[in-house]
Order: C-alpha cells, then structure tokens, then sequence
C-alpha cells in the first residue's frame, strides 16, 4: 500500500518495493497534477471569448420600435458561442460572468434623430442598455454599452436597437456584439 | 540529495547509493508543495471578486441640480445577482463590500433607467457620474480623495424612460474596507444628477451596477 502526498502522488513506504509500477503511479499521478493546474492557466490566460460583426445593412427599424441586429461575420470564437449559419442575431453563452459589449453606428433611411439606443437582451429580456441623446436632433449616431452579465448554461445574448425620430424606417450597420468570460459561478 | 535548479525538486546525486522509496517519497512531497503553491495562485486570479447588484424596485425621488448617490437612492431596493462565493451579505450591500483585500485593478459600472415622475423637460439633461474615492491622509480624516471619475451624460427626449451606462477602472491598493479602520478600503461611488426641474426623477427596476477585480498590477 504506498503512501501518498496531500494531493495525491503516491509514493512507495519504506520497505515497499521501488518497481515500474511505484514510477507509473507517480508519473500518472503527476500527469493529472499538472492537467489540473493547465485548466486553471487556460482560465486564466485564455477566457472564453467570441465576437460577431455584421458587416451590412441589419434590423430595419421604424422609430419607436425595437429591432435585433444579426451578424454575418465571425471575428473569433473561441468555444462555439456564435453558430451564425443557424441562428445569426446571437450568442450563446454558458454558466458563468461574462463581460458583454455591443456597438452599431450609423442609421440610414431617417431624418432627424433625437436618441439612438443599443442593448443586451439575455434570454430576450433587456439587460442593460446604453443611449446616446444630445440636446439637438441628428441625422447619424453612433452607440456602444457594456457591462456584466450573469448567465446559466445556454443563456441567449443578443443586441436590441432602438430609435425614435422622423421618417425611417432606418437601417442599423455595423452591428458588434462580443463577449469574454470573467469566471465561473462557483470556485474553480 | 541534490536539486534542481528552478524548482528546487530532490534528486540522488551522481555518487549517492540512493533509497528508491525515500527518494520518490521526497520528490512527490517536493512536487506535491510547489503544485499546492501554483493552485492557490491560479485559483486567486480565476476566482476573482465580483458583486452584481440590480434594482427590483422604483427608487425615491431625485430633485433636480442635487447629485445623489444612486445606492442611497435606491435602498431597499438593490437585490443581488451575484456575490462571490465567500461574500456574506447578499442585498443591498456596497459594492466594495467583502470585495477582498487584494490589490489591483479594479471594473466599476452602472446602467441607469430614469423617468421623471411628473412634468418632463425635453433637451433637459441627465449625468451618471462614477467615482472611485479613497481616504485622504489621516491628518484630514474623514475627507476622501477622488482618484477617477467617469461621466455620461445623455439628455430627456420626451419619448419616455432614460437610459445611460458608465465604467470605471482604477487601480487601488486597498480596495475593501477593513472593519474597524477608517483609513481603508475604496469607495465605488455612482452619482445621477438632471435638469428635469418640472420634477423629481426616479431610478427604474432594472437599474445596474457591478464591481468586479480586473486584474492584478504586479508581474
């Protein structure tokens, strides 16, 4: 019965054989060791992390009304958030605190603009929202928000627009909504 | 025994007659020590600090020209999405509570919905201001020092609620608070301040605000 290390390398108790078996248990010991301690370095070093672009014309919108933007770029997934051939106005998160941002610029179609507004929908519902408003109206706007965001295993993130002005409807363009994961709900 | 030379792990040297188990024995303790090191270290940095805490209710109403603290504002009212395991208080708690001792660099952010409660200003403006304040030196306790500030500001377009984000990051050495000593700790404070002088404003269910360490500043 060989001894064993608080982490668990065994080792052979004096007066126990020293045999091949007494070097693979260590070694597969070891290996497991430092496979624990490579996942710890991914989290740390390599957080999941994906971002999707539209790169035309998306979520013609009439003023006063939410539209989604869909996304026909892939910038980088690294854990198959995006899978925009099948759904293309989302991604698709899993448990965890991930930090979210969104940005779309430019509406054409309109006439004066008094605000334009980009939001985080988790699971359809808004989350957090950002506008941008001045004192007079515009013909053109550019929005971005960010923020945290809570999610549990296949949590849907998706971009919501929002305009209110004259004429329309307009069209939203160069929609971006990226993600990178913060940590896990409990300790790892 | 001699040992390595970066990680010091035991091995027999050339002329060493050897003990087979006792030189596993102390090679997997060695092993064993430094890997227990490696983890709480790893485990520090993955399993950072972070506190999320939303508003489940209307907030009590904001005077126009006034700066007011949000959390005060909206007490009763901020019910946690996520504390960090380990962090006790769940509702209505600062940001920086129990949000660790360690130092480094540090996301603060708020997301307001506002509406006024009465007669709207159009054009009429509304400022989300985010600080990071620490102690001043102890000569002129209680003041605080502000050390960042971030600001958005957006203005009433008669179409109803508002909405406006900011964030914050700073550096702090001491970003909790130690119980008992004034001198410590980071406060995250979120300000609202509006021009609606036809009334008050409120803060509206789904408010937002985080805090969370970014990373560490040392090497």
């Amino acid at each position: 019965m060989p001894g064993a290390t608080p982490l668990g390398l065994r080792y052979p108790l004096q007066g126990e054989t020293v045999d091949a078996t007494s070097w693979q248990n260590l070694a597969e010991d070891i290996d497991t060791l430092m496979t624990q301690l490579d996942g710890l370095r991914d989290a740390n070093l390599r957080p999941i992390t994906a971002s999707v672009t539209g790169s035309g014309g998306s979520a013609v919108t009439a003023t006063g009304v939410d539209g989604v933007l869909t996304y026909n770029l892939e910038s980088w997934d690294t854990a198959n958030l995006a899978n925009l051939g099948v759904n293309n106005d989302r991604l698709t998160l899993s448990t965890g605190i991930w930090f979210a941002r969104a940005n779309t610029s430019f509406l054409s179609g309109t006439g004066a603009i008094t605000f334009t507004r980009t939001g985080l929908l988790l699971g359809g519902v808004l989350w957090q929202s950002m506008e941008m408003s001045t004192a007079t109206s515009v013909t053109g706007n550019m929005v971005a928000t960010g923020c945290l965001v809570v999610t549990v295993a296949g949590t849907i993130l998706q971009q919501r627009v929002r305009w209110n002005g004259a004429g329309g409807p307009g069209t939203w363009s160069g929609g971006t909504l990226q993600v990178y994961k913060i940590r896990e709900l409990a300790d790892i | 025994m001699d040992a390595t030379d970066s990680q010091s792990l035991p091995f027999p040297e050339g002329f060493d007659p050897g003990d087979g188990a006792l030189d596993l024995q102390v090679l997997a303790e060695a092993i064993d020590a430094n890997a227990t090191l490696k983890l709480a270290e790893f485990r520090r940095i993955a399993n950072k600090p972070v506190r999320v805490s939303r508003l489940t209710g209307t907030g009590s109403g904001i005077p126009a020209g006034i700066k007011t603290d949000i959390f005060s504002t909206g007490a009763g009212n901020w019910v946690s999405q996520y504390n960090s395991p380990g962090m006790t208080v769940q509702n209505n708690a600062l940001l920086n509570d129990q949000i660790g001792l360690t130092p480094g660099l540090y996301h603060f952010g708020a997301f307001l919905i506002t509406n006024p409660t009465g007669a709207v200003n159009v054009n009429s403006q509304r400022l989300l201001t985010l600080e990071a304040l620490i102690p001043n030196d102890p000569t002129s306790f209680p003041g605080t020092t502000i050390i960042k500030e971030a600001r958005t500001e957006v203005f009433e377009t008669n179409t109803g609620s508002t909405m406006m984000t900011a964030e914050l990051e700073v550096f702090t050495p001491y970003p909790s608070s130690v119980s008992g000593d004034p001198f410590a700790g980071t406060d995250f404070n979120a300000y609202l301040t509006h021009a609606n002088a036809g009334s008050t404003v409120t803060l509206l269910t789904g408010s937002l605000m985080w805090l969370y360490r970014a990373a560490d500043m040392e090497g």
